[in-house]
């Protein structure tokens, strides 16, 4: 089934987008349950591509991102040749999967290290694409406490909003919009979007919104449901 | 009502009635949160080629390229530079005199920025899972060709995807 899905997938890509790459998924999930993940790459372009993988410990100290080089994280193959029309499955899963009590995180990268084009015309760039991914290792007795908080916190500019998520449980959440209604009395996409760690906070600065009437809220889309959170006066 | 609406009705008040309480301090809303569903989808990505053709002497010159990045409705993306600063070369490119700079901004949004990767200097979008095209307009300005060495000049830009 799955390998159908994938032969429809690569046909719509084919047909909406000449010379593209695509991946899928976005995101890794290992869990004891399912320990190993296929990552797949499409090569729609008309040119091999080369492929490096890299990986890296992901954490959040102090509200900042870290990375960190490992090899808990084990993909396969490690480099690798696509040809065009090709779709490469990268396999991935920890070295030891019991390491754990909260959930892990890592980020998976795939740096296309193609060298370049000896076809070039003069004056041409081409642009080519690393595909950044997380993936996140949940162990099977982690997921029995999720708590967080989300508050406003302090900027020394008024122009601007700050808004923390404290994410106290042992699973990351991901902020996925926020939004406001706009003096047109419509519903304004904010684009702010982010991933706090389990065990972590991250704090997301912005222009405050104008907004309509009394009605000085905004809404904070997360994965755990939608928070009407009132702006400062 | 479901457990899980009720869950967010209940944040929903808690965070009104925190506020009301002290408009001094920050509101705060906190509670359980249910653990959803795994966000899993595809991403397509592509950036037609940014075409100069003969540079300029003694004046810029700008070239235009698309992104299109398609990714599947709720997947959100960044697209950063993976060089702060972009470079036409002919040869080895050794050498000022073998350089032409060209810095890529964005035109597609509100506000035009340098596309870099720094914090500031990046695309970001959510996926609608429709094959539109959610292109932005990628425009290099490459500097005087004066005083370069004559040649062919070419570049790779490298863009990461962090999803």
């Amino acid at each position: 089934m799955k390998f159908f899905s994938l032969i429809f997938l690569s046909f719509i890509i084919s047909t909406t987008h000449a010379n593209a790459v695509s991946i899928t998924p976005t995101t890794v999930f290992l869990s004891p349950s399912s320990k190993v993940v296929t990552v797949s790459y499409t090569n729609d372009t008309d040119q091999d591509i080369n492929l490096q993988v890299k990986t890296l410990i992901w954490s959040q100290i102090e509200g900042k991102n870290t990375y960190k080089e490992t090899n808990e994280l084990i993909v396969s193959p490690a480099i690798t040749k696509v040809l065009p029309g090709k779709i490469q499955n990268f396999r991935v899963t920890l070295r030891q999967t019991d390491i754990a009590t909260t959930e892990k995180s890592y980020r998976l990268i795939i740096e296309d290290i193609t060298a370049d084009l000896p076809s070039q015309k003069p004056g041409e760039v081409t642009f080519k694409f690393n595909q950044d991914l997380g993936v996140f290792y949940l162990p099977k007795k982690s997921a029995v406490k999720d708590a967080g908080k989300i508050n406003l916190c302090k900027t020394t500019d008024p122009k601007f909003t700050c808004l923390r998520i404290n994410n106290e449980g042992e699973k990351h959440v991901l902020l996925k919009n926020i939004l406001y209604l706009n003096a047109d009395n419509k519903m304004q996409n904010m684009n702010i979007f982010g991933t706090i760690l389990a065990k972590s906070f991250q704090e997301f600065v912005f222009i405050t919104p104008v907004t309509s009437g009394s009605n000085k809220t905004i809404d904070v889309e997360t994965s755990f449901g939608t928070i009407a959170l009132p702006l400062k006066n | 009502m479901t457990i899980k609406n009720l869950k967010n009705s209940l944040l929903i008040c808690s965070a009104l009635l925190l506020s009301s309480e002290n408009n001094t301090f920050a509101a705060t809303a906190s509670g359980s949160m249910s653990v959803t569903g795994n966000a899993v989808g595809t991403c397509t990505v592509t950036a037609s080629t940014m075409a100069f053709g003969t540079l300029n002497f003694g004046s810029t010159k700008t070239a235009t390229s698309t992104i299109t990045p398609n990714c599947t409705s709720g997947i959100t993306y960044t697209v950063t530079n993976a060089a702060d600063t972009n470079t036409l070369i002919t040869g080895d490119g050794s050498g000022i005199a073998n350089q032409v700079a060209f810095p890529i901004t964005l035109t597609g949004g509100s506000t035009a920025f340098t596309l870099t990767n720094a914090a500031t200097g990046k695309l970001t979008g959510t996926g609608t899972g429709e094959a539109t095209d959610h292109g932005t307009t990628l425009t290099g300005t490459a500097v005087s060709a004066s005083s370069k060495t004559i040649g062919n000049y070419t570049a790779t830009v490298t863009l990461t995807i962090t999803y």
